[in-house]
């Protein structure tokens, strides 16, 4: 990847841009990978990028494996006339997919939030949608299992609650 | 991440993390490297809690053994990473780890699965005591949902994601903070419930259903997607619809006059689906078309007749429909009529029969050249149509110049496609052989 990376800076010429997490580690990467963040794309033509962009809501690790999807992502936006490309993009689908399956909730809910944060569609709709699959199908009980939740409903909310959404039930 | 601390920490963050990933990762692969995907570690929690469980009793202890081999299992694939998959491909060397890699995960995902709720059973019961004095809670869970996610991150997850019907009777119900995340109005923006009213199959019922998710949505209602509705649920609709963008109610028992009533309370509307909604006539569509200024997307099959015709029958030719869209639909984009009436013969006598009788009702200022039927009206009247399905329009007969110009629509699906074929071709190819056919003729 770090060569792949270099690659692209020598090839596009881009400018590189230092992103800053909440712990103060420091990734350096090209404007055209950290500009699928349509937040960085924003502050890149604000111009106000210089002194690298600080990102108090997003810790190291989880902007690791940011900057490592939008590296991997880089080539999606620009032109799409390289065949090996084109038939690697769905491989790449696919291996995101399995990778965020493979994901625990706590990292997969900063992955959401940072998505969200830096508005990376790609990356929050694919997390986005794992969430909700793993919704999918679950009764209450099953979900507050997936999900580590307790129930914190008197016996009287939950009938209410029933009865509220009861036009949702099949019988 | 970070906060997976003392326990499994050092594993994780080490390997997730910093180290051997970006930018100078390849140098370092040999090193252990623990996936920031491998579950086990970020499992064991947030903030010192989670020791107290663990070893809180022998049982956890034991577990915690156990998922450590596991974790070494993991270890031992190559990839755990975007960098890493980028890295394997660069190198020309991806397709063996790929296979090994990509079949691998989902099993250790789905072996989690089994055992977790074991494991969150085991802590809330087997460590209870030592967990209580701990966190001052009788139930312990290793992360919190409802401390981590904000209701606007649930109501993303869930607008356009989760059906609304399912959201009702699971999320809606889970905790107080899910219930409130599920309130929020933009979760009810983007509703599809024709699965729902397709199981149920009782108007009544998707009626108030309809209802219901109107008064959830509070006037953000953007697109419904229901199934066998009445005139009520139109009602309701219409009460908070202005931006409502699109309406799928195949099979809906809604009636002219309903339409009429509240076609002008749906402005924004791109696209309607009236499939198979017998009550609903010309002058029903007329009003929408009148009213839908922005309509691009019309579909309105009908059922095949219980007869087929077959195309030498001379059935019924019924064009006021064609001609109400026609009229009324100009900027249309996509439009599916299959099983329709109407025809595209020219100055045939029972063009001329009945289109008299049609036009009447409109009392519009248009005027139609003799036999100027529906679909070619369709065609002149709609500059942008680019997709037309008239499956199933057996008084379709595609002559004179017709057929060239549902051809030079980028997707036409003619009438006649054979009954047990493949319903899924569409556009050019049939048009290629509809054109070898005729020529053959």
């Amino acid at each position: 990847m770090a060569a792949a990376a270099a690659e692209a800076t020598i090839d596009g010429g881009g400018k590189m841009i230092i992103l800053i997490s909440a712990d103060g580690k420091r990734f350096e990467v090209t404007e055209a990978v950290a500009s699928q963040s349509q937040l960085i794309s924003n502050m890149i033509e604000d111009d106000c990028t210089e002194n690298g962009v600080r990102l108090p809501n997003v810790d190291g690790d989880i902007l690791t494996m940011v900057v490592d999807y939008c590296n991997m992502h880089a080539g999606d936006a620009a032109a799409d006339g390289d065949t090996t490309k084109a038939s690697s993009t769905e491989e790449l689908k696919k291996f995101d997919a399995e990778l965020v399956q493979a994901l625990e909730n706590p990292v997969l809910f900063k992955l959401i939030l940072a998505a969200n944060f830096l508005n990376i569609k790609s990356l929050l709709d694919m997390t986005c949608q794992r969430v909700a699959d793993m919704m999918s199908g679950k009764t209450p009980e099953q979900m507050r299992e997936t999900f580590s939740i307790e129930n914190d409903f008197t016996p009287e909310e939950e009938a209410a609650i029933r009865q509220e959404n009861a036009w949702a039930f099949d019988d | 991440m970070r906060r997976c601390g003392s326990s499994s920490g050092g594993r994780f963050t080490g390997g997730g993390g910093q180290k051997g990933r970006w930018p100078g990762f390849e140098g370092k692969r040999a090193a252990p490297v623990v996936k920031w995907s491998h579950a086990e570690a970020m499992k064991k929690k947030p903030s010192g809690r989670g020791d107290a469980a663990v070893t809180g009793d022998g049982a956890g202890w034991m577990r915690r053994l156990e998922e450590e081999e596991a974790g070494l299992e993991l270890d031992g694939s190559c990839w755990g990473s975007w960098s890493e998959a980028a890295a394997t491909r660069a190198s020309g060397t991806a397709t063996g780890g790929a296979g090994k890699h990509v079949r691998f995960r989902p099993e250790a995902e789905a072996e989690e699965k089994r055992e977790r709720p074991f494991d969150a059973g085991e802590w809330g019961g087997g460590g209870g005591g030592e967990v209580g004095g701990d966190g001052g809670e009788g139930r312990m869970y290793e992360w919190r949902w409802t401390e981590a996610v904000s209701p606007e991150i649930l109501a993303l997850i869930l607008r356009g994601r989760v059906d609304a019907d399912e959201v009702a009777r699971g999320a809606a119900r889970v905790c107080r903070a899910w219930r409130e995340a599920a309130a929020a109005p933009d979760v009810w923006g983007d509703v599809d419930i024709e699965a729902w009213c397709r199981r149920v199959n009782c108007r009544p019922r998707a009626d108030a259903a309809v209802r219901r998710l109107v008064a959830l949505a509070r006037g953000t209602l953007r697109r419904l997607s229901a199934y066998r509705v009445g005139d009520a649920a139109l009602a309701y609709v219409a009460a908070s619809g202005k931006l409502l963008n699109v309406l799928q109610i195949p099979m809906s028992e809604i009636s002219d006059q309903a339409v009429k009533k509240y076609a002008e309370c749906l402005p924004a509307l791109r696209v309607l689906d009236i499939s198979n909604c017998l009550k609903i006539s010309s002058s029903g569509i007329e009003a929408l078309g009148r009213h839908c200024k922005l309509l691009v997307q019309l579909k309105r099959n009908m059922p095949p007749p219980d007869v087929p015709h077959g195309y030498n029958a001379v059935p019924n030719v019924v064009n006021d429909e064609a001609l109400a869209i026609a009229n009324t639909m100009p900027v249309l984009e996509h439009l599916e009529l299959a099983y329709g009436l109407f025809s595209d013969t020219q100055g045939r006598s029972q063009d001329l029969r009945l289109g008299g009788g049609v036009l009447a009702p409109f009392g519009t200022p248009l005027t139609f050249a003799t036999g100027d039927t529906g679909l070619g009206a369709i065609l002149t009247r709609c500059p942008r149509l680019q997709t037309l399905d008239i499956l199933g329009c057996w008084n379709v007969r595609l002559e004179g110049d017709i057929e060239e110009r549902c051809c030079a629509l980028e997707s036409f699906r003619e009438p006649w496609e054979p009954m047990y074929s493949d319903c899924s071709s569409t556009g050019s190819d049939n048009d290629d052989d509809d054109e070898d056919n005729d020529s053959d003729n």
